[in-house]
């Protein structure tokens, strides 16, 4: 079967560029990053000057108080940042799947957040927490729920519960398209026979909504933990990892050590810890997904 | 009957109240944008109001003639079209091959293009910086479209494939049979089929590069070098902030994205379920 080798290897063929280009600058470069990992490798030392030194870095940072108060941060911003983003998005989701006029529009105002650049919702969300003119404070204010402007950006918690804040607004849209995608696609006669059957509207979210979402809701809720556990600009623009490291994820801490205090070396193994449990996340991930063809 | 009539009302109402409230509080911060973009000082002023009709184009003006605006919304067209015209080419015969040939590995290429988008840049972006350093390409648009291109492909090729599956096979193998080539069959009948799709790829892709941020911010160092989502930095002053211009700025850089966004809304679900777009 020359003829049908000959197909085979065209599909092989057609591969190539992608698995170069992907070869090139993505896998070697990581390649050469968990390598430095175990190496001493500073930015503005001459390249000659990389010793081994095995897994120093790895115990340097495991026994380091910043790195689990970082571990710390990035379980909170991912947490609340996934529930909140969930949350949202599966009322929201729900309440779009009703029928009423406009809902194209309001669905269209709804997902919104979802095109805008992250740095433009950074630079929004700075400026409506702005601590003297941000309209945020001038509303609580006037309501009389606090007493004095209130430091979002400048005091830790308030910091914590503004990046939250932002990246809710950013990320809930996803959920919003999913969940939104899944309802629709549950068949009508199921609504119809439990309403034959007199089943309340409680009793239809609970029976046949929420059995239907099942598949969804694990595949969202991964892809937002993927997603918010590295995101970068929101928290980078509105506080830095500020203040004193009190918005400073794995991720933020990875970058500054390599890009702020020069560690290549260092910041190489903060990066080889994110990306084991990246492949963990990916791999429950690929789980679930082929759980769900079968 | 007018007891059921009136409780329906209620909840009709109810509902679009509901539905009015989410919107305006989704909304406000575009709203809000827009708004302090136009009224220059006032907004300053602690007893400014909400509302206002007292709009100025000022802040638009000092946005492009203080700053480089149009040089970055220039830069980022150039790095943005450059890496989608690449990626898609690129992405083109993986797609094909990977919709139209069975063999071993298809899987795992695939598995590998979707694992590919979870990677944490922080990762990548490290040994990138000195391989760029080495190779002349920091601080170059150059550099950032090959960056850009990387992480297009995976999205690309996943999304393409997805519009490549649904072209009958049998178009080709008709082609096939009239001589044309394996290339020519795919050059002539799928392609022309897929551009709807890959127009709707290259959307994507567009986004994505006009979006990003990371990659810009770390290797580009000359501001005549910046892209739009670098350039609003420059408008962050020692002392002060230039809030108005960066709000309209700001607004001039998101407008791309909501056109964009139009196109793009009927195949967002497959794009975003497309193994997790972006990162």
């Amino acid at each position: 079967m020359p003829k049908r080798r000959a197909r085979k290897y065209f599909g092989y063929l057609l591969l190539v560029p992608s698995l170069i280009y992907l070869g090139i600058l993505l896998f070697y470069p990581l390649a050469q990053s968990i390598y430095w990992s175990f190496h001493s490798m500073h930015l503005i030392r001459p390249r000659t000057a990389h010793d081994f030194v095995g897994l120093a870095h790895y115990q340097d940072i495991f026994h380091s108080p910043d790195f689990w108060y970082s571990v710390l941060n990035t379980v909170e911003y991912t947490v609340f940042g996934v529930a909140g983003a969930f949350l949202l998005g599966l009322m929201f989701a729900l309440l779009l799947n009703r029928n009423f006029r406009g809902r194209t529009i309001a669905r269209a105002m709804i997902i919104s957040p979802w095109p805008v650049p992250y740095i433009v919702a950074s630079m929004v969300w700075m400026w409506i927490l702005g601590r003297d003119f941000g309209v945020a404070n001038r509303f609580l204010l006037e309501a009389g729920l606090i007493k004095g402007s209130v430091y979002w950006l400048q005091k830790p918690g308030p910091a914590m519960f503004s990046v939250i804040a932002a990246t809710v607004w950013k990320e809930f849209p996803f959920a919003v398209i999913m969940i939104l995608a899944a309802l629709q696609g549950i068949p009508q006669e199921q609504y119809d026979q439990a309403t034959t059957d007199g089943a309340n509207s409680f009793q239809i979210f609970r029976y046949i909504t929420l059995p239907n979402l099942r598949s969804v809701t694990s595949i969202v809720l991964l892809l937002l933990i993927v997603w918010i556990f590295k995101r970068f600009t929101i928290i980078y623009v509105m506080t830095g990892g500020g203040p004193g490291g009190a918005t400073e994820t794995l991720i933020i801490k990875t970058y500054l050590t390599a890009f702020d205090y020069l560690k290549f070396g260092r910041a190489s193994a903060m990066g080889t810890i994110m990306l084991c449990i990246t492949l963990a996340f990916a791999a429950i991930y690929l789980w679930i997904q082929e759980k769900r063809r079968i | 009957m007018f007891i059921f009539a009136r409780k329906k009302i209620f909840k009709f109402i109810g509902l679009y109240a509901l539905v009015s409230v989410v919107c305006v509080i989704v909304v406000f911060p575009f709203y809000w944008m827009v708004l302090s973009s136009l009224t220059p000082q006032q907004i300053f002023e602690p007893d400014a109001s909400l509302f206002t009709l007292e709009l100025s184009g000022k802040g638009y003006i000092d946005a492009f003639a203080k700053y480089s605006l149009s040089r970055w919304l220039f830069n980022s067209s150039l790095v943005a079209i450059a890496s989608v015209f690449f990626s898609i080419v690129i992405s083109c015969f993986a797609a094909y091959g990977l919709s139209r040939f069975n063999y071993t590995g298809r899987f795992a290429f695939t598995t590998l293009l979707i694992v590919t988008q979870m990677i944490p840049f922080a990762v990548w972006i490290i040994p990138l910086y000195v391989i760029f350093r080495d190779l002349h390409l920091l601080n170059s648009l150059v550099g950032l479209v090959v960056a850009y291109i990387t992480f297009a492909i995976p999205l690309c090729t996943l999304l393409l494939k997805g519009f490549f599956d649904i072209i009958p096979k049998e178009l080709e193998e008709a082609a096939l049979i009239d001589g044309c080539g394996r290339i020519g069959g795919f050059l002539r009948v799928v392609l022309p089929i897929a551009l709807p799709g890959i127009a709707v790829t290259s959307l994507f892709a567009f986004l994505q590069a006009w979006n990003e941020y990371v990659f810009a911010a770390t290797l580009l160092q000359n501001s005549q070098k910046y892209t739009v989502s670098i350039g609003l930095y420059m408008y962050i002053g020692e002392f002060t902030v230039d809030w108005i211009s960066l709000l309209a700025a700001s607004v001039v850089i998101t407008i791309p994205t909501f056109v964009v966004f139009v196109f793009v809304q009927k195949g967002l679900i497959k794009g975003i379920g497309a193994g997790a777009l972006k990162g």
